[in-house]
């Protein structure tokens, strides 16, 4: 039975209920409609309603006539049948799930826009790998723990002398060691190493190698595994047991030659024989990087005769902090050291094992993760920059998609998805090429720095974690409100009036430019400390070094303990082998007496002048020499004034630097002047020598330097090597040769032909010696000139973007421009103009920012001094050079705009 | 809803689609109060019949835009089955109201399109 949908008092009436009964009739004749069942009712219920509705509104006529029209169309159902047809199914990549879709149409856009999508990947791959290698780097040498088991347990004790207030590293004795170990409440482990180089007799003949000599617990204690064979066990370092070695995984591979069976090969080390028990994998580098082999000290049984001062490495028992531990150590350090026979004015400290690496090594690797830092900022504003004119090209695409249907989330999201894409790539290439960078990194830094960090260079989860947030930080923070910015320009210019001026240009033209004057005020930062570097640098390479260098070498050798324990007999080989080389083809001049950087500083206390005895000086410590006459003419060191040595100078006759003399006796000749240092007699000065400068330094400071003849020299030169020692003495030979690559190979020849059993130490140029002493800063050096330069490339190109965004904008206004008679020049000028004014913007704020960060350039960079006139006008020429080549295509191209092409066009 | 998720799948809608959809965005409403809503809106411009009505409503269930309501209590603002009351109501689904609102931006655009061609002359 039919219901009425119409109020009680619109009592259906015959129309409403015929027009009714007949729909549901005619509704089950239509069999899409009869296959609801409740269809057909819902039908009458509806057409009985339209005609109560119509009567009531309009009459009982305009009811009739609804009614058969509500019946005629239900008829034509009837008679043509339809079935239910639902919209056909979308395209099929239509059917994918909204993220892979979108993820296609940003991969279609990207390869659309492929020139700029790969800028942008190339350049954020570059960004990434740069800083995500420097933070390895970073990571390994002084975030990362040690890598030990209890790595921040773990201590070294060194002693302090309370009087005289200094600290020294070692040199803990047996017995102290031992008496450290019963101290079991405050160091549940205490073990020990040292760390000598000593001869081994390879294929080669004698050379040398990097020794620990370590207490057979210490492996243990720092969770050692060999990689073959075994570590030492307790009892081993005792006489008759120390002849076991554990050599490293470098040592196994180049001077054993990997030799599969080399567990059980016995080798000469330190003139003993010994036999080797295991390899350690090269992950193991510990006391540093460099030590090759291991041999075992036990300190309650030490071997017979061997007297040996070692390195404490202590493990602080549970339940104790570091610091409590530190204070504890050095209130008992005293008594304990007095109950061994120590000094009684000695106690002890204690410092984290994690304290190893140096402080220029540490500051070279902060400067350069700011460097990278302000590189990965800049990186970042090319890739915001980018993701913006991307977007902006695409507008009419955009305009399309709103057009379509799509909302300003709908844009927006696609814009993060590209953004995203973009950033993903970006990440795994940059990590690809951080890993190569890392690699390249720990065989092409500078020893200096990475040995004497305990975990070696390499790219770990940790690193990978930061170029992913590099990746995710560029794309969330830097890419998408870019993103954002042009997707609502976009919009709003396609639903908005079209003007040819629209809003949305000029607010992402300025965007754009803001971004530049950001990349140019970094860069800015970049090149000033690049500029800083490269003249300290220049002026590190160009300084001479007071003598010729020029194919110079020096062999250092070291004479064994057998057959050179009388003076006499060492002066004797030294004297055989010189005159030996002199008679060598090709060399020009050989002679003896150290390089002239290496000479040990003795101490002469308050040294009194003759002439002002009353006024002694400060304390002095100077570089003393010890040399032969041939030495100055072999090095060609000049003598300013007076002369050489004789044969009959005395113990008390001494050649002096330039500097030794201008600063004692500055009004009058140092020669034939006098002066003595506390318990010295009289030292009579007989000639002036230039001054030489030290290897490490950039310039020439105050060289004091006092020369002695060979034999002649005051005590405290002459060596101090235990009895135990296997070598007694250590000489270096100079020879300058007509080639210095023969002469490489040539003098330990020489050298072995008067006795094979001296150990050739070092052979090498003098100026690779030099060369070497400074690889730290070239190495800062260079890495900071790299980024400076991708930094700079990277403006040029944001700046070039923007020029060119703005000539295409301005066509219209250049066309008139021509049209009212303007010259291109002035055309021309007008876009350099821009250029220059986004340079001159940009330099501005990093110059202000350069000086906001003054502080923290100063701490970095205490190598180079602080930023000058100098500096900043070379930055201001190199930007200003840039801008232009930046500026010179667009203002080219703005200065050929056709203004009857471009009307035509219009 | 089987479909896929994109509603810019369907577009464009028929303008009678669009003009059931619109009407239902109000709330539930039955068939004969969809037919009052859009002949009152459109000032008796676009009047549907009843078996167009129904067959257009079988297809956009079918198609997930709108969703039969039973008259139930937990049905909001839909009286329970009463006699005297209609059978069945219709919904918009969310997935109806995004349909609906891509082809109002596309229509929008177009209407921008034409604006700025001065279709309407001088606005």
């Amino acid at each position: 039975m039919a219901t009425s949908l119409a109020p009680d008092h619109d009592r259906p009436d015959w129309v409403s209920r015929f027009c009714a009964g007949t729909s549901r009739l005619l509704a089950r004749r239509v069999p899409s409609i009869a296959a609801d069942p409740d269809g057909p009712d819902d039908i009458a219920e509806t057409v009985e309603a339209v005609c109560l509705m119509t009567a009531r509104r309009r009459g009982r006529v305009a009811s009739i006539r609804a009614g058969v029209l509500e019946l005629a169309n239900l008829l034509g159902l009837a008679i043509r049948r339809p079935t239910l047809v639902p919209t056909p199914d979308p395209p099929r990549h239509r059917r994918w799930p909204a993220w892979r879709l979108s993820l296609r149409f940003a991969w279609k856009r990207l390869v659309g826009a492929r020139a700029n999508a790969a800028w942008a990947i190339g350049t954020l791959a570059l960004g990434i790998g740069l800083t995500t290698s420097v933070f390895s780097v970073l990571d390994s040498i002084l975030w990362r723990p040690a890598p030990y088991p209890q790595a921040r347990r773990l201590g070294e004790l060194a002693t302090y002398n309370v009087e005289r207030k200094f600290t020294f590293m070692g040199f803990y004795a047996p017995p102290l060691l031992a008496a450290w170990r019963t101290q079991s409440d405050l160091f549940d482990r205490v073990e020990a190493f040292d760390t000598p180089v000593v001869p081994f007799e390879g294929d080669d003949g004698s050379e040398t190698v990097s020794e620990a000599i370590v207490t057979p617990g210490l492996f243990s204690l720092l969770g050692a595994v060999p990689e073959r064979g075994r570590l030492f066990v307790d009892g081993e370092g005792r006489t008759g047991t120390t002849d076991a070695v554990v050599v490293s995984d470098a040592f196994w591979r180049e001077r054993l030659h990997a030799d599969p069976d080399v567990v059980g090969r016995r080798l000469m080390i330190d003139n003993a024989p010994c036999h080797v028990v295991g390899v350690l994998p090269a992950s193991f580098r510990f006391p540093s990087g460099g030590t090759e082999v291991w041999t075992p000290f036990d300190l309650d049984a030490p071997p017979r005769g061997a007297t040996r001062a070692l390195m404490p490495l202590v493990r602080i028992a549970p339940g104790r902090t570091f610091e409590a531990a530190a204070i504890e150590a050095r209130a008992r350090g005293g008594r304990i050291g007095v109950a061994v026979g120590e000094p009684a004015n000695q106690t002890a400290v204690l410092y984290p094992l994690s304290d190893a690496v140096g402080d220029k090594t540490e500051r070279s690797l902060w400067l350069l993760a700011a460097a990278v830092s302000f590189l990965f900022l800049v990186v970042a504003a090319n890739v915001a920059n980018l993701s913006l004119a991307r977007a902006l090209q695409r507008r009419r695409d955009l305009a399309v998609h709103a057009a379509l249907g799509a909302s300003t989330a709908d844009l927006v999201r696609a814009a993060f998805i590209e953004n995203a894409l973009v950033a993903a790539i970006g990440c795994t290439a940059g990590t690809v090429l951080a890993a190569m960078l890392t690699r390249l990194a720990r065989v092409s830094l500078p020893a200096a720095m990475t040995t004497a960090a305990f975990n070696a260079i390499a790219l770990n989860g940790r690193a990978v974690l930061v170029a992913i947030g590099l990746g995710a930080v560029s794309a969330i923070v830097f890419g998408l409100p870019m993103a954002i910015f042009a997707s609502r320009t976009s919009l709003s210019s396609a639903l908005g009036a079209q003007s040819r001026s629209a809003t949305g240009s000029r607010a992402s033209r300025r965007v754009r430019s803001l971004l530049v004057v950001v990349e140019v005020a970094i860069c800015t930062e970049l090149l000033i400390g690049a500029a800083l570097m490269t003249r300290a640098f220049v002026a590190l390479e160009m300084a001479g070094k007071g003598f010729d260098a020029a194919n110079l070498i020096t062999v250092r050798v070291g004479l064994p303990a057998s057959g050179y324990r009388d003076p006499g007999a060492r002066r004797q080989f030294v004297d055989d082998v010189l005159a030996r080389l002199r008679t060598t083809p090709g060399v020009v001049a050989a002679t003896d007496g150290g390089l002239p950087t290496e000479a040990r500083p003795i101490m002469l206390g308050p040294v009194t002048i003759d002439d002002r005895a009353d006024q002694p000086t400060a304390p002095l410590i100077v570089p003393v020499h010890e040399v032969p006459a041939s030495y100055f003419e072999a090095l060609r060191l000049p003598l300013v004034s007076g002369r050489l040595f004789g044969p009959d100078d005395d113990r008390n006759t001494v050649i002096v630097s330039e500097d030794f003399a201008r600063k004692y006796w500055p009004a009058r000749s140092a020669v034939g002047a006098r002066f003595r240092g506390a318990n010295q007699e009289w030292q009579t000065i007989v000639g002036i020598v230039g001054n030489i400068r030290p290897m490490t330094s950039g310039g020439w400071q105050n060289e004091q330097d006092l020369y002695y003849q060979s034999g002649k020299a005051p005590d405290a030169l002459q060596p101090r090597m235990s009895a135990a020692a296997s070598i007694i003495d250590y000489r270096t030979l100079i020879v300058r040769a007509e080639r210095s690559t023969d002469a490489l190979t040539s003098v330990p020849r020489v050298i072995h032909t008067i006795d094979p059993h001296v150990v050739i130490w070092r052979t090498a140029l003098v100026d690779r010696l030099y060369d070497d002493a400074i690889a730290r800063p070239r190495t800062v050096f260079l890495l900071m000139a790299v980024f400076a330069g991708v930094g700079l490339l990277l403006a040029v190109a944001g700046m070039y973007g923007v020029l060119s965004h703005l000539v295409s904008q301005r066509l219209r206004e250049i066309g008139v421009r021509f049209a009212l008679g303007a010259r291109p020049v002035d055309v021309g000028r007008v876009v350099l103009k821009s250029g220059v004014a986004l340079a001159g913007t940009g330099l501005v704020c990093g110059l202000a920012l350069s000086v906001a960060m003054a502080r923290l350039a100063t701490t970095l960079m205490t190598d180079v001094g602080k930023p000058d006139a100098v500096s900043v006008a070379i930055v201001v020429v190199v930007l200003g050079a840039t801008a232009l080549v930046a500026s010179w295509s667009p203002a080219l191209r703005a200065m050929r705009v056709d203004p009857v092409q471009l009307l035509r066009d219009e | 809803m089987t479909r896929a998720a994109d509603p810019r799948s369907f577009l464009p809608l028929s303008p009678i689609a669009f003009q059931v959809l619109l009407a239902l965005t109000d709330g539930p409403r039955h068939g004969y109060g969809v037919i009052q809503e859009i002949d009152t809106r459109t000032r008796g411009a676009m009047r549907l019949r009843t078996g167009t009505l129904y067959l257009l409503m079988q297809r956009l269930v079918a198609d997930g835009l709108v969703e039969p309501v039973r008259p139930a209590k937990n049905v909001p603002g839909a009286p329970g089955r009463t006699p005297g009351s209609p059978r069945r109501y219709y919904d918009i689904s969310p997935f109806g109201r995004a349909v609906l609102s891509a082809d109002t931006r596309r229509q929008q655009a177009a209407v921008a399109d034409a604006r700025a061609k001065r279709v309407l002359g001088r606005v």
